[in-house]
């Protein structure tokens, strides 16, 4: 008999989100992670999500993770400005991007759009930032 | 992308297809941009096809949507081509925020000027019902940009895309030979919208000009490694001038008239009596070569010079340059035949008959990457209740692999024939063992999964070679990989391959599939792997389908969620023991 390689899967996993969101162990920033792109495809998808965020009375600050986003569009631009006036219409509400790859950031500064946002090496340094 | 190579990809208007545009994209900047000049190329052609899907077609998805690219001259050329409706760069104003309204800051207007940031050159052009986007990125340190003539987008007979999709050829439309010189530029450019066979379109070039311009004779001269050819004449006054032209080489009207890059005539007969009238001619950022018009007359020669504009020349460029293109478009439907006569002999010599054997449900499908598969599936039933199978897949894919798997399927069939009751590990074996100095010699590899259901015994035997693990599940409990450890077909000739066996009873299903399956990359830009596809047959075979229902569906959600092409050939069996 051949050796197994053991029974591997006992459930079948939801399919992947095109977006995740998790909380920060402080329960005060909320973080959600962008898909490898944020473009045309998913930039309506991805506004409506962060928008929902901002109006969940829950959440006190947003941090729009791109560790995994390697490919930002005019549409995905479009989406993120979208996403800060709602921040600066709803009191309190902060918003924050990090982890942004070259190419993300290099969208920002050919924009000029970086002067707009916060942004942040990292999650845990926006957390540490907007919840000071 | 090689020098001078040209593809293209047409895709039904949608933004999730422009996701395939851009993977067209980075497939081209492919060892000619960085990956940070690539990425932002790809940003640029995506904004532009955005631009189609939002504005052009406004968001009504399915119409056509074509993206043709080409590298040559040290540049990185794109043509994306729509017919929905015209776009004015011009009604997009410069981006200017006032950065403390953040209320005002507009959430549209950023694709333009994104393109016009990272290309070298960006044009719109709208032409008959088509709208052309074209952009232009250098490629290394190229120090002077050839100019593109206006000219070759504007003229309304010469329509530039057929430079990139040469259209089916037609008749040649004869100029009106009333004898008198062309009275306007679109009466010409109509005359030299030639679409013919390639091997006269030269000399009917050539005659359309003597009539046009009243000259004795005419040749067109393609520059070929540094010299100018002679690629065509007309008629017996341009065979008895030919002599003469290449004569006139080291006078050389065509070597001045390219250096000056405007038309140079001959102020003194030669001494055949003939005064010359050359033009250079510049296709797409090139020196094509020159059109050189004989005249006994000198006035008739200034009259035709005078007629000469530029865009003479760019009318003839644009009609030698689609000329050039249209052959290389034969050629390549000749490639194509071959390619398809290949495919059919594959098919045909490897055959995907599925035997009927007692107690067996049997799954087989394979598609290929490109016209031809390196994949390998094939059959074999012995005696009633015995059905051998293989599964193999030659290293990379196309023409070369698919000789190989039919080398192999040739080899695996002679063994058989000869002595059918060995194990697969002995099958593996000996046919290594005869195709190893040939795969040897050629570098090639080979994985190979080779089994034997015996239903009256009960079992399943298996042997691989660096083969993708086979799945089994049980009617009662998980699913689960075995497994496979030996090396490829072709790596070492003296390999003993060995022979698993595996109770293979009532309810038991098995998969063997070619990396083409675990391979793909889906809409995220990830390898799909084996995981999620153990993870997809648990999830059918959980809701109840036998195997040939799971097998369709997870083939045809694999051919599905690949990006643009299938990336490598795919091929599946499934086999359940009823």
């Amino acid at each position: 008999m051949p050796s197994r390689l053991g029974i591997l899967f006992k459930a079948f996993p939801s399919p992947p989100s095109i977006f995740s969101e998790t909380e920060m162990p402080s329960g005060k920033s909320s973080v959600l992670k962008v898909a490898k792109r944020l473009d045309a495809s998913n930039a309506v998808e991805f506004k409506t999500s962060a928008v929902a965020f901002l109006n969940d009375a829950a959440v006190k600050s947003l941090i729009i993770d791109f560790s995994e986003t390697s490919f930002l569009d005019s549409a995905g631009l479009g989406a993120l400005v979208s996403v800060l006036k709602a921040a600066s219409q709803s009191k309190g509400r902060k918003f924050a991007l990090a982890s942004l790859s070259p190419h993300v950031r290099q969208i920002f500064e050919l924009t000029k759009l970086y002067r707009l946002f916060e942004i942040y090496n990292s999650v845990e340094e926006a957390s540490a930032e907007l919840e000071s | 992308m090689e020098l001078n190579e040209q593809r293209r990809l047409s895709v039904p208007c949608s933004f999730k297809n422009v996701r395939k545009l851009a993977a067209f994209v980075r497939d081209c900047c492919q060892g000619l941009l960085s990956d940070e000049e690539a990425t932002l190329v790809e940003l640029a052609v995506v904004e532009a096809a955005n631009n189609i899907v939002s504005h052009s077609y406004r968001d009504s998805e399915g119409w056509p949507v074509e993206l043709a690219s080409r590298y040559a001259d040290g540049f990185l050329d794109f043509l994306l081509s729509d017919r929905g409706l015209p776009f004015n760069p011009d009604c997009v104003p410069e981006p200017s925020f006032d950065w403390e309204a953040v209320d005002e800051i507009p959430e549209h207007g950023h694709g333009l000027f994104l393109i016009r940031s990272i290309m070298d050159d960006l044009r719109f052009i709208h032409q008959g019902d088509m709208n052309l986007t074209f952009l232009r990125k250098r490629v290394g340190s190229v120090s002077s940009s050839p100019a593109i003539d206006q000219a070759e987008f504007v003229c309304e007979e010469a329509d530039p895309f057929q430079a990139i999709l040469p259209k089916a050829p037609k008749p040649l439309k004869r100029p009106d030979d009333s004898g008198a010189l062309a009275k306007t530029i679109p009466e010409l450019a109509s005359a030299l919208s030639l679409q013919t066979e390639p091997e006269t379109a030269f000399g009917k070039l050539c005659e359309t000009m003597m009539v046009h311009f009243k000259a004795s004779s005419c040749a067109i001269r393609l520059k070929k490694e540094g010299s100018l050819e002679l690629a065509g004449n007309a008629g017996e006054d341009a065979k008895r001038e030919q002599k003469s032209i290449e004569c006139s080489k080291d006078g050389s009207l065509e070597a001045k008239a390219v250096s000056l890059g405007s038309e140079i005539f001959s102020e003194q007969p030669d001494k055949d009596g003939f005064l010359r009238l050359c033009l250079p001619l510049t296709g797409i950022g090139r020196l094509l070569g020159t059109a050189t018009l004989s005249f006994r007359d000198m006035d008739l020669l200034l009259l035709a010079k005078e007629r000469f504009p530029r865009e003479l020349s760019n009318l003839v460029s644009v009609a030698v340059e689609n000329q050039m293109l249209y052959a290389k478009a034969l050629d390549s439907e000749r490639s194509k035949k071959e390619m398809e006569t290949a495919a059919n002999l594959h098919k045909g010599i490897i055959s995907m008959l599925i035997p009927n054997v007692p107690n067996l449900l049997i799954y087989a499908k394979s598609q290929p990457a490109m016209e031809v598969s390196g994949d390998y599936l094939s059959f074999h039933k012995a005696g009633e209740s015995t059905l051998w199978f293989m599964v193999c897949d030659a290293m990379g894919k196309g023409m070369s692999a698919s000789f190989f798997s039919i080398l192999s399927h040739m080899t695996f069939q002679s063994v058989l024939f000869l002595q059918e009751d060995l194990d697969p590990g002995a099958l593996l074996t000996l046919s290594n063992r005869i195709l190893s100095r040939d795969f040897d010699r050629f570098e090639m590899f080979m994985t190979a999964l080779v089994g034997k259901i015996d239903t009256a015994a009960g079992t399943l035997k298996y042997a691989s070679a660096g083969h993708c693990p086979p799945i089994v599940q049980h009617p009662i409990g998980g699913i689960e990989l075995l497994d496979t450890q030996d090396y490829m077909l072709g790596v070492d000739s003296d390999i003993d391959y060995k022979t698993y066996s595996i109770p293979f009873t009532k309810g038991m299903r098995m998969i063997a599939y070619t990396d083409g399956l675990t391979d793909i990359v889906g809409p995220d830009g990830e390898m799909v792997g084996i995981d999620p596809l153990v993870d997809a047959f648990s999830g059918e075979f959980r809701k109840g389908r036998n195997v040939l229902k799971a097998c369709e569906k997870v083939f045809s959600s694999a051919v599905g969620s690949s990006t643009s092409r299938l990336q490598d050939d795919i091929t599946l069996i499934g086999i359940e023991c009823a």
